[in-house]
Order: C-alpha cells, then sequence, then structure tokens
C-alpha cells in the first residue's frame, strides 16, 4: 500500500494529485471531452451552463454566502458589513453555520481581521459551530490560512509559516511578537527610517500600542468586560499591511459622548457625519500636541504613514471610512451605507525593491 | 550635591505600556508616582535614563513628563534638577522637552 506523509496538508495534497492524475488519465471521460477553441463558447458541462453553479445547502447549517471581494473599501463595505452582521445574527444561540467562500475572489488584510473578530466574538459568546466551504480562489485560501480564520473554525492548523495571524488581546499584549516580526522583516525598516532601526521599532510600535491604548480607554463600554483588539501583520502584494480592529462603540460616538475635540466639532456643521467627525480629529491632533488622553494617540497613529516614503492609512469606524495618503497628506472622508460597529485601522506601506535608492 | 539615575528598562520596565495607572502597571503614572517623584523629592539631581527599549508612546512619555509639571514642579525646577537621556533616539529627549514646555504652557 501506497505510504502516505502524516501531515494532513501534505497528505491531502498528495491525495488531490492522485484523483488530478486518476481523473485525467488517458481515456478517461475528461481526457475525451472536446478541447477549447478561442473564440468559440466553452463546452462546460449542463450544470455550468447558465454561470457559477451554486452549492446545495447542508440540512442544520445556516448557510451565509460571503461576498465577492471581503475589503472595506467604500466600494466593498456595503456588501461586507451585511454579511458580517447576517454571520453573527445568525450563529446567536450557538446555531451551525456554515460560510460559503464560492463566490468570494479576494480577501483584504482588514477584511480578514473584521471577519475573524465576528467568527472569533461568535464562538466566544454563543459557542457556534462555524464551518467553511466553496473556497475556489488560491489567494482566499492563503488568507483563510495564513490569518488563522481556518484554525479558528476548529480545521487542522495550516504548515508553521512566517506570517502573524490574526491575534487577539486587551492591552499590549503580542505587541512584541508584531514588532519583531516587523523589524525582521529587513524592508521595513528601510522604508521607514534607514539610518537609524531604533527610530523605525518605535514608529511602528508607537503606531500600533497607542491604537490598542486607545481601544483600552475608549472603544468599550465601561461595564464591558471583554474589550478586545483583534491585530494582525503581514505582507500581501509587496505591501505591509497592519491591521487592527475593535468592536466597541467606534470612534464619533466616544468623541461626542467624553466630550473630546470638543471645539473642532463644534468648528464642523450642525450634524457633521462620521466620516467629517474623524477627519476633523485627525486634523486636528495631526499638528498639535495639546490634546490629552487620546488626543496625542491618533497623533501617533498617523506618523508612522507620514514618515514612510509612501504609506496609507485607513480608519474605518461608525459609519465613516477615512483615508490618509501620507506622501502628500491627501484625505478622503466619506460615507458608508452601514454602521461597522466598532474601529478599524489600517496601515499601509509600500515596499519597495532593494535596489532603489535610500529614502533620504 | 547628590545624585541619581534612574534606567527605566532595568528600574521599571522594557516595555512601557499606558498612560494612567488603569492603563495597568506599565503606565506613565505608575512611573512618575512610584519611582521618579518620590527620586525628585529625594535627590538634588535625577537622571533619567530611556535608552535600553525603543517602546515608548507618546501617552506615556507626555504623562511621566508633563505630569510632573501638573503635579506641582515648575519648568525651572525641572530644568535644573532633572536630565533625559536616549542614547538612540535624540528625537525622544526633545519629545520629552516639548512635553514639559507645552504643559507649562498650559498650567500657567
Amino acid at each position: 500500500m501506497k505510504k502516505l506523509p502524516t501531515n494532513y496538508r501534505l497528505r491531502q495534497k498528495r491525495i488531490e494529485e492522485d484523483r488530478f492524475k486518476r481523473k485525467n488519465r488517458p481515456g478517461s471521460r475528461r481526457e475525451t471531452l472536446p478541447t477549447h477553441t478561442p473564440g468559440k463558447p466553452v463546452n462546460r458541462p449542463r450544470r455550468w451552463q447558465h454561470g457559477l453553479a451554486t452549492q446545495p445547502r447542508i440540512p442544520g447549517y445556516k448557510q451565509v454566502n460571503a461576498p465577492t471581494c471581503i475589503a472595506l473599501t467604500p466600494e466593498f463595505a456595503d456588501s461586507v458589513i451585511p454579511f458580517v452582521q447576517e454571520l453573527g445574527s445568525k450563529a446567536v444561540g450557538g446555531n451551525k453555520v456554515m460560510i460559503d467562500f464560492f463566490k468570494t475572489k479576494r480577501i483584504s488584510a482588514l477584511g480578514a481581521v473584521y471577519l475573524y473578530s465576528e467568527i472569533d466574538r461568535a464562538l466566544m459568546k454563543a459557542s457556534a459551530k462555524i464551518r467553511i466551504r466553496g473556497v475556489s480562489s488560491r489567494q482566499v485560501r492563503h488568507a483563510l490560512d495564513m490569518t488563522g480564520i481556518f484554525t479558528l473554525c476548529k480545521y487542522p492548523a495550516p504548515l508553521p509559516s512566517p506570517h502573524i495571524p490574526v491575534l487577539r488581546g486587551t492591552d499590549d499584549n503580542h505587541l512584541s511578537k508584531i514588532v519583531e516580526y516587523l523589524m525582521n522583516t529587513a524592508l521595513v525598516q528601510k522604508e521607514l527610517n534607514n539610518a537609524n532601526p531604533a527610530y523605525a521599532e518605535r514608529l511602528v510600535n508607537t503606531a500600533i500600542s497607542e491604537a490598542m491604548l486607545n481601544v483600552k480607554q475608549h472603544a468599550y463600554p465601561q461595564s464591558e468586560p471583554n474589550a478586545f483588539w483583534w491585530a494582525t501583520a503581514a505582507i500581501l502584494d509587496n505591501n505591509l499591511h497592519i491591521a487592527l480592529c475593535d468592536r466597541g462603540v467606534g470612534i464619533p460616538k466616544t468623541l461626542v459622548e467624553k466630550g473630546m475635540f470638543k471645539a473642532v466639532l463644534a468648528a464642523l456643521k450642525t450634524e457633521p457625519s462620521d466620516a467629517e467627525m474623524i477627519k476633523a480629529a485627525m486634523e486636528y491632533t495631526r499638528s498639535s500636541r495639546k490634546a490629552r488622553g487620546g488626543g496625542l494617540g491618533s497623533r501617533d497613529i498617523q506618523q508612522l504613514v507620514l514618515d514612510a516614503r509612501e504609506g496609507h492609512l485607513t480608519i474605518i469606524s461608525g459609519e465613516g471610512y477615512y483615508h490618509l495618503q501620507g506622501k502628500n497628506n491627501n484625505q478622503i472622508a466619506q460615507k458608508i451605507g452601514y454602521d461597522v460597529a466598532g474601529t478599524l485601522i489600517q496601515w499601509q506601506i509600500p515596499l519597495h525593491r532593494q535596489s532603489e535608492a535610500p529614502h533620504e | 550635591m547628590n545624585k541619581h539615575t534612574i534606567d527605566v528598562a532595568r528600574d521599571f520596565t522594557n516595555r512601557p505600556f499606558g498612560r494612567y495607572q488603569a492603563d495597568g502597571d506599565r503606565s506613565g503614572e505608575v512611573f512618575r508616582k512610584k519611582i521618579l517623584v518620590p527620586a525628585l523629592h529625594q535627590y538634588d539631581h535625577v537622571t533619567v535614563n530611556l535608552g535600553g527599549t525603543n517602546f515608548y508612546g507618546s501617552s506615556f512619555l507626555e504623562e511621566v513628563f508633563g505630569g510632573l509639571v501638573r503635579e506641582g514642579f515648575t519648568k525651572d525646577q525641572l530644568d535644573r534638577k532633572l536630565t533625559v537621556l536616549h542614547n538612540k533616539l535624540p528625537s525622544v529627549v526633545t519629545e520629552v522637552k516639548e512635553y514639559i514646555k507645552e504643559a507649562a504652557k498650559n498650567s500657567a
């Protein structure tokens, strides 16, 4: 009998290869199918002829269909937030939920952290059972594997990887792990400050730790015992992504409830949108050291992308989307259709090639 | 003149985090109240060596040094009695001076 590897993933790979070989062996049905000629319609089996085949529902499981792209840009947020909310509501009471990723082609770092936080909350609160199926895209499989969503849903752990899975914490636990990972990525230091690695280390640490501190101090009501954040760091498509998410009340509500930046907010129109409030607070803290108790934190959060050669900061909170391009201070503040129920922050730093001239 | 040196990484923590006591035992308020203020009362001159770690958030630094002014020390007193050092990050020392200056301006 053929010996199979003991490692689960390697074994699955071998089984898949054998199955592929069997299906495509000379004389098999697939082998005899006519080959596709460019310009002519593809000869597909009947169930595929009218577009993508739908997967049959599994009895006992409530199904949630993931959207095509799980990202939190204004373009996709309006399909992602309802999907995540539906997932949370269906998992209430310990139900069995099946997430179908059949249509999903891409997951962003921030989208993965947001999804992870919802699954984690559902599993913590209601001891729900969540399964995954229909992962047809390689990028989606990689993202689910890398961020630890498969592991969270009790699938076998992936092979060891240098990436940081989504981590959950309440203060700065895991912070040193994230910073160490980023500092070990030599390119990160180069992008931030070629001359002084200590400066790069402090910049990265300060941005993340102040964001974590904001979660601890402001994100959740006092009565909330589980004031969690979820964070990850990954390099995708030659971009460094650091993403952090909390499921608290959101920045706009906190600003109003805690009376922060009163003068700044008073200068806005009578009922500013969430995005306008985030933008006003960010603009104020970027230019001032005066704000005590939360203000300095948001300045540090921005400093990481302002000091990088090219960097982007994205904040999504309440119904507001805020994007800051560090290079030229370009800002976008836009309303999104749904309340994200928390705050999501992403730092994105493009990593340039080693051969390029160092940043002065 | 009796002098004293506080090495934050050695005498307090190499992972400072947070502003207020409620943020944890490694916060700026804890460092100021338990270590820095007693030393400033006891010695004529105190040197705070911040080297040994680069993990300083602005909230921690502001609470430690800006908090000294809010606690009753004047800028002149601090200029005379306090020296802050960081062997790798001169920007941290500049930042600390700004926090003291800003707190003094606000309390005036």
